[in-house]
């Protein structure tokens, strides 16, 4: 009875080491990636970027199997809308040299730019990538750097021919602008263009300091124009709570560029998304980490441009919106 | 050496390995096994890889099969639609306000349609509707990389594919806006459509790990991919075999293709492609093969395993059972091994109800019959040698040809040779002598004809002496009557030889010895003495020679006795029987002799009486004897009776033999009343004193030795007790046993009563002497102790044994001895009683005890002193009570004094609190004064301070040197007021410290900086390196510090020597200051430290009291030591807890 046993146990274990054998050969081409968490630096200008493009390539990540802490670690610093210190958090960021480096906008790109770092960099929103010698060109970046473009500064006009579609009476539009930043000047050079086209009156509010937002606000307030165009600047939108209650309160409708704008009171937003860029960009980490140049990675364009309006605000503020935007709106808040 | 032979054979048998039973049975189960589970398992593992090889390429090309269609189902749908559109748009005015609302609705359906423009008839461009361009711009233009051309085509055309900025292949199509039902059209309508959906397709079908998917258009370049970033890199596909070969097929019908091949790495990779049709673009899949046939090669494996394992199961099965299949086999040759092996004891041990278990049962008993048989012949054989071992003669066998081939002990015993000098041995044998030869030979030869008599022989022995034997020869014989062996039995004569020999010799002596003997023989047949001894005939002078008759002896015969002895005989001769008879014989010297003659009437064999032998014994000498003891034991007996002591005799039966007169007498028996009757009758069974006597007579016999003298209690006939003291000695026979006991007893009866009232006296005055309360002992000249009593031993804890024959010495300290050896020897020297010593005597437990002694005189008999006898009384409590009793009139003395001085010591303390109170309200007071009037007084005062300083500057033109003089007295006062009121303010409101790790030396050296000192005044210090920092308010600190400089240097006006010191003793810090001023008179010393207490000229007495309230507040004290004089000594202390 014995010897039935031991000859049972005998080839019972060797069945499942055969089997066990099999299933390894194959773990052993993925378990590459799962040796040690991958670090990733995250650098944002204010903390408006937080939930988008830091929480964007988490969700972009994850998809792709990275999960938090087992297989990747992200360490965010935020500039908290002070750029003066985005240079030391740079440098910071590139001394405890991570496996790729995000930034989230311009100042922030230009700031990693500035250490002159070889570590691969694949921004998480870039307006002309191109223009400001991020990369040599889009499909062949060329160097460290690559990422999503989102083209919000060029579609500055589409968004005020957009805005005018909603309101066709408006005649005076307001912008504000930092001409400081250089993606708000370009942006204003589009809204002028398409302003001209449409036939707009534009009131420029230039803007240099925080503070000087509030006064512009309050002065658009007071002022004669009957909408407002958002371009982006990372410093005017640190102020959206009080401009979207400003232009609720002054029954002006205006047009932004992401859904989380919509979503705070803005009448209408138009672009790729800002969450949604830096989910894209998830791809172009994966494949730095997974051995790919970052000079050989295309910058890729949002994959959808889109609208959302606030019917609540467009109902509080009076506009009844064509239905052709309301076709081609991706989502309404209510 | 046949047997051994047999054996070497059996363990030589080895069998070839690859005859064994248990190999050929398993490789003919393992090949029988085998064979079909390697069939079975191959035909397996073909089918199952065959099959999932088969699927796993079907996959691939259902992969590919599904992209394609869903690629084509995608362009189908935008066809239609794209198609619906153009044919519903309003021709009159292309570019209002419904058209673009139409697009609109139309484009959010198809997200990827990313810009719609329109070129009318007179070929004005006019975007529609973008997702990335304001409609309202300027007229479209035709990018340079668009392969766009104006169609001639009314349907939906498909222009091809162009890149944007990014890369992105966007399709362009065309359609003429026109309804079906009209000829003219209103324009072209383009369609600008990204391939988002497409990307979205590849992805959404997953080709496992490691494969993907990708669209080529239909020149070669890639469009979409499951890797979007090869899209926008712009890769040309071209290289690629598959491609090539889809983009050179022109049939229309395009099946779906596998082929495998290898990637840039050299990984082996299965391609699957297939056409889209309306755009002939291609899409491929492509996957590494390993994991395409992954499933299969899984199978492969699990099947191997399987049929490994079940090969691995098989073997070890197919083992196991051969084992159990040959086993008993081996076993049976195992054990046949080790029988043969000479292991008899082995069994074939099969429990099997087969054929092997069968014959192993046979087997078994045949063993067992075959090794009972054994038995039987070793028991035998056994027996037989015991035999002949036990024989007492000698036993020997010989072969045919006369060879020895078998002895037994007696004939080696007898012979003197060894077995093995003997065995093996041929004629002419070692115990043959050789002058014996011939004989022996000459027997042997009558043996061989069949004589079978008894020879007797001489034989040899080995140290060469000869011997006679009788040998019994005679021979055993085989089937065929041939003699095989020769058994000889020998028998040693040689003791019946000598008995002979003997018995000759005996009769010899005898002859001689009646010849010789005083005792004379006669035989007498009633006529004459046919035999008369020579002694008789030399006794009596008679001739033997001559016929005697009866005559003969009656003239021997003394006259006196021969009628008894006549009698006697001839009452004998007629009843011819055996007789005694006494009578005197005289011999030849005439004297005649005493004879005892026995005779005894002798019969032939048929009993008729022959004649009477008898003999006649000289008993003269006997006689004589006789008569002596006669009359000794006449006298003795005389002796006996007429004794004082009790004689008694008697026997082992405890028989009274003899009791003398006195013994009558005394117990009160006639002797025939006592002769013969137990001795146990004046014995009482049990003493007074209660000792059993019972036995007593009994083992007075037994042990004769251990009563030789014995005093116990008996009886009178009366029945009275008597004591008796007894000598016993034991009476013995010829052989020594004791036969009776002879005791002679001396009455102590009356000794006996008085000893025993002696003792019982004696018993009470012990038992008064040990239970007396006091110490009794008694001491011999020498201060030996005879006696001591009990109470003596409990009260110095020792035993009685350790007392006795011991000196005070030896048992007490030399102090404690001294004191006892002193009186005794006053009372030896002085033969008088010393009594009431108060001595110490030692405790048990160490301590001293007190106890009151008397000592006497010991005299002896003569009156002679011998040494002394004590009493003694534990006093030691009595003592303690009195020392007790002593200690406390003492404490009640002190109590008393205590209390007075109590009483004086709070007088003084309320005088004392009475004062601080008096004090403390006039602290009070100043407090509240001085910070007002300080506060008002400072301002003035700083006021004429700088009028001073003003004056000064304005006086260096006055000459007047008395000016001069005054204003710096005016300052100088000045400067006294302000340091008043600073102290005065100080005083009124100390602060709390700020505590801070100070260097103490190097705050002495700053205070001493800033302080004031004269030119006649030197300072000497004493600060020792490397102190520890201590937490003091380092302020507060150096202002004591400054006071205590201060006040020194206001003592020693006429100058001298301030003296700085610090040192650290038993972790207190201490600074000494010591002036050699004036000093402090006595009465002043409690009072320095008062406020408003000064005698200086210029102090209001807050300089010290203040210093003292800051030292409180640092946890210092100021200790000062004065002498008039000489001068004052002030110690700040700072405590323990300070320093840190």
């Amino acid at each position: 009875m014995r010897s039935w046993k031991i000859a049972l146990i005998i080839s019972a274990a060797f069945i499942i080491t055969n089997l066990s054998a099999c299933e390894q050969a194959e773990r052993d081409s993925e378990a590459k990636k799962t040796e040690k968490p991958y670090k990733v630096a995250i650098l944002l200008v204010s903390d408006m970027y937080l939930p988008l493009s830091a929480e964007g390539l988490k969700q972009g990540m994850l998809e792709l199997g990275y999960r938090e802490g087992t297989d990747v670690e992200y360490i965010i610093y935020n500039a908290e809308g002070d750029t003066a210190k985005l240079p030391l958090l740079a440098r910071k960021i590139v001394d405890s040299s991570p496996d790729v480096i995000c930034p989230s906008i311009i100042p922030a790109i230009n700031a990693v730019r500035k250490t002159a770092t070889d570590l691969p960099v694949v921004f998480l929103e870039s307006m002309y990538p191109v223009e400001f010698g991020v990369v040599k060109s889009l499909t062949r970046p060329g160097a460290n750097y690559t990422g999503v473009s989102n083209m919000t500064g060029p579609m500055s006009g589409k968004r005020l021919e957009l805005l005018k579609e909603m309101v066709p009476d408006i005649k005076r539009v307001a912008v504000i602008c930092n001409p400081d930043n250089r993606v708000s000047k370009l942006s204003l050079g589009e809204t002028k263009k398409a302003a001209f086209r449409l036939g707009l009156e534009l009131e420029v509010y230039l803007v240099y300091k925080h503070e000087e937002v509030d006064e512009a606000i309050a002065r658009v307030a007071s002022g004669t124009a009957d909408a407002l165009v958002l371009n982006p600047d990372f410093m005017i939108f640190s102020r959206l709570d009080k401009i979207a209650a400003m232009a609720l309160r002054k029954k002006i409708p205006t047009i932004g560029i992401d859904q989380t704008q919509v979503k705070t009171g803005i009448l209408a937003s138009y672009g790729g998304g800002l969450k949604e860029i830096a989910r894209q960009a998830a791809r172009h980490v994966d494949k730095i980490l997974k051995g790919h140049s970052p000079a050989e990675i295309p910058v890729e364009p949002p994959r959808r441009y889109k609208l959302y309006v606030n019917m609540k605000t467009a109902e509080a503020i009076g506009v009844k919106l064509p239905e052709e935007i309301l076709h081609q709106a991706a989502g309404y808040y209510r | 050496m046949t047997n051994q032979n047999q054996k070497q054979s059996a363990q030589d048998i080895k069998i070839p390995w690859r005859n064994r039973i248990l190999t050929r049975t398993l490789v003919l189960l393992l090949i029988i096994s085998l064979i079909p589970i390697l069939l079975i398992g191959g035909a397996a593992g073909y089918f199952v890889g065959k099959d999932a090889k088969k699927k796993a390429e079907d996959s691939l090309v259902t992969t590919v099969s599904d992209i394609t269609n869903l690629i084509d189902n995608y362009i189908i749908d935008l066809t239609k639609d794209m198609e619906f559109i153009a044919s519903h748009i309003d021709q009159k005015d292309v570019f209002s306000k419904d058209n673009i609302r139409l697009l609109s609705a139309f484009t959010s359906s198809h997200r990827d349609i990313q810009t719609i423009w329109v070129t009318d008839n007179e070929g004005k461009d006019r975007v529609l509707f973008s997702h990335d361009r304001m409609i309202t711009a300027a007229d479209f233009e035709v990018d340079t990389q668009s392969p766009v051309s104006h169609p001639r085509d009314k349907g939906l055309v498909w222009h091809g594919t162009k890149r944007n900025m990014f890369g992105e292949y966007l399709v362009i199509a065309s359609i003429f806006i026109m309804a079906p039902w009209q000829t003219q059209s209103a324009g072209v309508m383009f369609f600008e459509i990204r391939l988002e959906d497409i990307q979205n397709i590849l992805k959404r079908i997953g080709v496992g790990k490691t494969g993907y998917a990708f669209v080529v258009n239909k020149s070669g370049q890639l469009i979409g991919h499951t890797d979007r970033s090869l899209v926008l890199a712009g890769t040309d596909m071209t290289f690629h075999p598959e491609v090539k070969l889809m983009l050179d097929d022109r049939s229309r019908d395009f099946k779906p293709h596998l082929s495998p091949h290898k990637d840039v790495s050299g990984k082996a990779l299965l391609s699957a492609y297939q056409r889209v049709t309306p755009l002939r673009w291609g899409v491929v899949v492509e996957q590494k093969k390993s994991e395409v046939y992954q499933m299969r090669n899984r199978l492969i494996w699990l099947t191997t395993g399987i049929f490994t394992a079940l090969i691995l199961l098989v073997v070890p099965l197919a083992i196991l059972f051969s084992l159990k299949l040959t086993h008993p086999i081996k076993k049976l040759f195992e054990t046949t091994r080790k029988l043969t092996g000479g292991n008899r004891d082995a069994r074939a041990e099969i429990a099997k109800n087969d054929e092997v278990g069968a014959f192993a049962k046979m087997f078994n008993q045949l063993i067992e019959f075959h090794q009972k048989s054994e038995r039987i012949i070793v028991e035998e054989r056994e027996f037989s040698n015991s035999l002949i071992s036990s024989m007492q003669d000698g036993f020997s066998v010989l072969d045919s040809s006369s060879v020895r081939i078998l002895v037994n002990n007696a004939f080696c015993q007898m012979t003197g040779f060894s077995r093995e000098e003997l065995i093996g041995v041929g004629p002419p044998q070692p115990y043959w002598p050789p002058e014996e030869y011939e004989e022996i030979e000459r027997t042997f030869q009558k043996t061989l004809q069949g004589e079978f008599d008894n020879f007797e022989l001489t034989f040899m022995r080995k140290n060469g002496e000869r011997f006679p034997v009788i040998i019994s020869p005679s021979w055993i014989k085989d089937k065929n009557g041939n003699i095989i062996s020769y058994i000889t039995t020998v028998k040693d004569i040689t003791e019946r030889k000598q008995a002979e020999l003997e018995l000759q010799k005996r009769e010899q002596l005898l002859s001689s010895i009646l010849d010789n003997v005083s005792i004379h023989i006669w035989d007498f047949d009633g006529e004459e003495y046919s035999y008369l001894s020579k002694s008789y005939c030399e006794y009596t002078g008679i001739d033997s020679s001559l016929p005697l008759t009866i005559e003969s002896w009656t003239e021997c015969v003394h006259p006196d006795d021969l009628p008894t002895a006549v009698k006697i005989w001839q009452e004998a001769w007629e009843g011819k029987k055996e007789h005694d008879n006494y009578f005197r014989l005289k011999s030849t010297s005439g004297e005649f002799r005493d004879f005892w003659c026995h005779a005894i009437p002798i019969f032939d064999k048929g009993g008729q009486f022959s004649y009477f032998q008898g003999f006649n014994v000289d008993i003269t000498e006997r006689k004589k004897a006789e008569e002596a003891l006669r009359e000794s034991e006449a006298n003795y007996r005389e002796l006996v009776e007429n004794t004082n002591c009790i004689i008694l005799k008697y026997d082992n039966n405890n028989k009274i033999t003899f009791f003398n007169e006195y013994a009558q007498e005394f117990f009160g028996y006639h002797k025939d009343e006592i002769l013969g009757k137990n001795v146990m009758i004046i014995v009482p069974e049990k003493e007074s004193t209660g000792r059993v006597l019972k036995t007593l007579p009994k083992d007075i016999l037994e042990s004769p030795e251990d009563y030789t003298e014995n005093i116990n209690e008996n009886i009178r006939k009366n029945g009275e007790s008597v004591w008796i003291s007894w000598r016993n000695q034991a009476s013995r026979d010829s052989k020594g046993n004791v036969i009776g006991n002879l005791a002679v007893g001396q009455d102590i009866t009356e000794r006996t009563w008085m000893e025993k009232e002696l003792q019982e006296t004696q018993k009470e005055l012990d038992i008064i002497f040990n239970s007396v309360p006091a110490m009794i002992w008694s001491k011999n000249s020498e201060g030996k102790y005879l006696r001591v009593n009990k109470t003596y031993c409990e009260a110095v804890g020792l035993s009685k044994e350790k007392i006795l024959d011991r000196t005070d010495y030896d048992l007490y300290p030399t102090d404690i001895a001294d004191q006892y050896s002193k009186y005794d020897q006053e009372v030896i020297n002085y033969r008088k009683p010393v009594s009431g010593i108060e001595e110490s005597h030692l405790k048990p437990s160490g301590d001293y005890g007190w106890s009151l002694t008397e000592k006497l005189p010991y005299y002896d008999a003569e009156g002679a002193v011998v040494g002394t006898i004590g009493f003694a009384l534990d006093i030691t409590e009595r003592k303690q009570a009195e020392e007790q009793l002593k200690k406390y009139a003492a404490a009640l003395e002190k109590a008393r004094n205590t209390l007075e001085q109590k009483v004086q010591e709070r007088t003084q303390e309320l005088k004392e609190a009475h004062n601080a109170l008096i004090r403390k309200e006039k602290l009070a007071v100043l407090g509240q004064l001085s910070s007002g009037v300080a506060h008002e007084l400072r301002n003035p005062l700083g006021v004429i301070k700088n009028a001073c300083y003003f004056l000064n500057m304005k006086i260096k033109t006055i000459e007047d040197e008395a000016v001069k003089d005054n204003i710096k007295i005016m300052s100088r006062e000045i400067s006294t007021a302000d340091r008043i009121i600073t102290d005065l303010l100080d005083f009124a409101r100390i602060r709390e410290p700020i505590r801070q790790a100070t260097d103490i030396n190097q705050l002495i050296t700053q205070t001493l900086s800033k302080s004031l000192i004269p030119e006649n005044i030197t300072v000497s210090t004493d600060l020792p390196e490397g102190m520890a920092s201590i937490a003091i308010d380092p302020i507060q600190t150096s202002q004591i510090f400054l006071n205590l400089i201060e006040n020194a240097v206001h003592a020693m006006g006429k100058g001298g020597n301030l003296k700085i010191a610090t040192k650290v003793k038993n972790g207190i810090t201490e600074i000494i200051f010591t002036d050699e001023g004036h000093g402090i008179p006595k009465e002043n010393l409690s009072k320095i430290f008062e406020p408003l207490f000064t005698t200086k000229a210029k102090g209001i007495g807050l300089g010290l009291s203040v210093s003292n309230s800051l030292a409180k507040a640092n946890g210092a004290d100021i200790l000062v030591e004065s002498e008039e004089g000489k001068g004052s000594r002030f110690v700040v202390r700072f405590g323990e807890w300070s320093s840190g």
